[in-house]
């Protein structure tokens, strides 16, 4: 069974890998061997330490460091407990003596009640949730492991006595129970915000990936920059270094003495210097068309994104001339310009890779661009 | 002092030093805290954020590579620099490029004298082979010979191979590592994890005391996930104004405090704006060197004008402030709390 404290990180980890934060077995007892070495007790060396130990870009560090500063953070039960009134307090205490939720909200002790509610909360298994949808079943859930439904069972009791003193009693618990609520949906935002705000954003993604271009609305076009340069960089990784040994240049001395060992020292095979990377060389070839507006967009940003990673990008655009736009393609606003530039609007581009001089197959009017490899 | 009785009453003896010598203590070590270590990094002259000390710390406690990134100029290759001074420990400096492969990060045999041997070996092979009737007799003492040819005289140690073999260890410091190929980066792996690599002709060597290793990233290409798991990674941001105000005082010691805040507010204003290389920190001790060899005491637009190319790297980025510079200059100085 894990002490308390592992399971604490074990749920901050789960929380980090719901932030896109990636987490492997490893790196969580990593995690767990740093706390070991820093303490707990400075609560920025804890957060810098696990920082260090977890998140390895610059984009998980700064998902790491919101994370952290909610899942530590505790803003429930922070406002001042209610006032105590001591004798409808004291008579109180026979009727709601059985049921400690009760005695917390009469008593107001915050602490005992944002303790409750943690439990609550693991019982509910409130790290599990990942749909909005999911929000008042997870609220009503914890609150019931609260001991909710009974202290709605003892108020109505109450009620029915029909008694002056008891009353006031009701009263005053349903009143608490209200704030207990407001307490409940705060603690449920939390969740929701550690566990399950990326989940929303990732099936936005896989949607938006599988969507037809035309189809793409103007508001999710930022999301789809953020895909189109994942998806360049993918292909440039796998095509742009395929290495391999030049067979003419300068002679690799050391290397040609290494293999001649085999042969009594005689140079029988010689190792040439140079080695030369096959990285792709690609030109590109807008058409124009009224019909694929969408298309085109995609295509320049595609291009774009590319232009980064590809030794050599050739990019043309054409309305009713040819014109070359690969310097354009330098600058991070150059989509938008080329679409000015070209007089475009609208416009179609087609990729292949190294095609012979000049022209490559572009895709017919109407249809979707595609990649074509050779 | 003690009290020595003597004939003519008592005395006072001058107590002598005590000469009984005491094993020297243990010097604390400067990587004990991260507050130990900030401020022996300060005294280097490597003014660390408070993260930065606490990757070290860990570092050096956990045993693990530090994985340091963060744009050009911010003070990668500085941090291992400045550690290995603190540390007292030699550097070992390893500058990554495409096409770096083992024999010249690892080891490489020294041919020239392994071809020698073989002379050598080949004239002497009748003495040794005297007596040997069969070929089998002549295999038996063949295999009785040791195996010198592929052995430890003969093998030449690259840095990375040197940093292992250092008794009292070594901050070795692998420099731009998104430059080198996929295949040297798994290379690493044996060595970032284990402190080992494995040399088939001989085996495995160990380090003797693990290296202190910085692998410094400009982010050219992404590394793969295995050689960040078996690292710890810090990300050095550029700095804010304060901690930059400390810096430049550190790194050039001649500049007035007022004229720091005025250029370090400067910056900070330029790094808001959409550059497409804003400057750094060695950007702005370089350009605080410059303004002091300038004898300059406040920031003037003519003079910022003149210097502005030691802090933009791109004419296009030099054309796109300068209309705007009287504003940044007031700006500066207003901040840097004048009138």
């Amino acid at each position: 069974m894990p002490s308390p404290v592992q399971a604490t990180i074990e749920d901050f980890i789960k929380a980090l890998r719901a932030s896109e934060v990636r987490v492997s077995p490893a790196e969580a007892i990593d995690a767990h061997r740093t706390l070991m070495e820093v303490g707990y007790a400075d609560r920025t060396l804890v957060k810098d330490a696990l920082c260090i130990a977890l998140a390895k870009t610059e984009e998980e560090v700064a998902r790491f460091d919101d994370c952290f500063e909610t899942y530590f953070t505790r803003d429930e039960f922070r406002g001042e407990p209610p006032e105590q009134r001591q004798t409808s307090g004291q008579a109180g205490s026979e009727d709601s003596a059985d049921l400690p939720l009760a005695e917390m909200l009469l008593s107001g002790d915050q602490i005992s009640l944002a303790q409750a509610m943690e439990s609550a909360a693991n019982r509910a298994r409130a790290t599990d949730v990942r749909l909005n949808t999911q929000r008042n079943l997870l609220s009503r859930r914890m609150l019931d492991n609260m001991g909710l439904r009974e202290l709605e069972e003892l108020i109505q009791r109450l009620r029915e006595q029909g008694l002056p003193r008891d009353e006031a009693l009701a009263d005053r618990l349903a009143e608490r129970r209200e704030a207990l609520f407001v307490e409940a949906n705060k603690f449920v935002d939390r969740q929701m915000q550690l566990y399950a705000s990326e989940t929303g954003r990732r099936m936005r993604d896989k949607l938006l990936a599988e969507q037809k271009l035309t189809n793409i609305e103007p508001e999710e076009m930022r999301s789809m920059e953020a895909l189109v340069k994942r998806m360049a960089k993918r292909l440039a990784s796998r095509y742009s270094r395929k290495r391999h040994r030049a067979d003419k240049g300068k002679l690799d001395v050391r290397k040609t003495i290494r293999k001649s060992m085999p042969y009594g020292g005689v140079p029988f095979d010689i190792v040439w210097k140079r080695e030369t990377i096959d990285k792709p060389k690609i030109v590109a070839i807008c058409d124009v068309s009224r019909s694929v507006q969408a298309a085109a967009q995609f295509m320049l940003l595609f291009l774009y994104s590319l232009n980064e990673v590809v030794e050599k990008l050739e990019a043309f655009a054409f309305s009713d001339r040819l014109v070359r736009v690969g310097d354009i393609l330098e600058d991070e606003k150059g989509a938008l310009r080329i679409c000015k530039y070209v007089g475009l609007e609208e416009a179609q581009w087609a990729v292949t890779e190294q095609p012979p001089e000049g022209v490559g197959p572009v895709v017919p009017d109407g249809e979707q661009p595609k990649v074509i490899e050779r | 002092m003690r009290i020595a009785a003597t004939n003519g009453g008592p005395t006072i003896e001058k107590q002598r030093p005590l000469t009984v010598q005491l094993k020297p203590a243990l010097a604390p070590s400067p990587l004990r805290s991260v507050e130990a270590i900030t401020e022996g990094l300060a005294g280097v002259g490597y003014i660390a954020s408070r993260r930065i000390a606490t990757a070290l710390f860990m570092a050096q406690h956990l045993q693990k590579p530090v994985l340091v990134e963060g744009v050009a100029g911010v003070g990668k290759t500085e941090l291992a620099l400045a550690t290995a001074t603190l540390l007292d420990l030699p550097l070992i400096r390893m500058q990554c490029y495409e096409g770096l492969d083992e024999s010249k990060a690892l080891y490489e045999w020294k041919y020239g004298k392994q071809l020698l041997y073989t002379q050598i070996l080949k004239d002497r092979m009748g003495e040794a082979l005297e007596g040997a009737h069969s070929m089998e007799a002549a295999m038996d003492r063949l295999h009785g010979m040791g195996d010198m040819f592929f052995s430890e005289p003969f093998l030449e140690p690259r840095p990375l191979l040197r940093a292992l073999r250092y008794e009292g260890g070594a901050v070795l410091l692998i420099d731009e590592i998104d430059k080198s190929d996929e295949a040297f980066e798994a290379f690493l792996l044996e060595i970032l994890s284990a402190y080992q690599v494995s040399i088939p002709e001989i085996g495995v060597i160990k380090a003797k005391t693990p290296p202190l290793v910085f692998l410094t990233s400009n982010n050219v290409r992404d590394l793969g996930d295995a050689l960040k798991r078996r690292c710890l990674h810090l990300h050095i941001p550029l700095p804010d104004a304060h901690l930059e105000e400390r810096i430049v005082a550190t790194r050039v010691p001649g500049v007035e405090a007022r004229l720091t805040k005025e250029l370090v507010a400067f910056v900070q204003t330029l790094r808001t704006l959409d550059l497409r290389k804003v400057p750094s920190i060695s950007e702005t001790v370089d350009w605080a060197r410059a303004l002091i060899l300038l004898h300059a005491k406040a920031l003037e637009t003519d003079l910022v004008r003149e210097t502005l190319n030691v802090l933009l790297k791109f004419e296009q980025d030099i054309v796109a402030v300068e209309p705007k510079l009287n504003e940044y200059v007031a700006k500066a100085s207003e901040a840097a709390g004048g009138e």
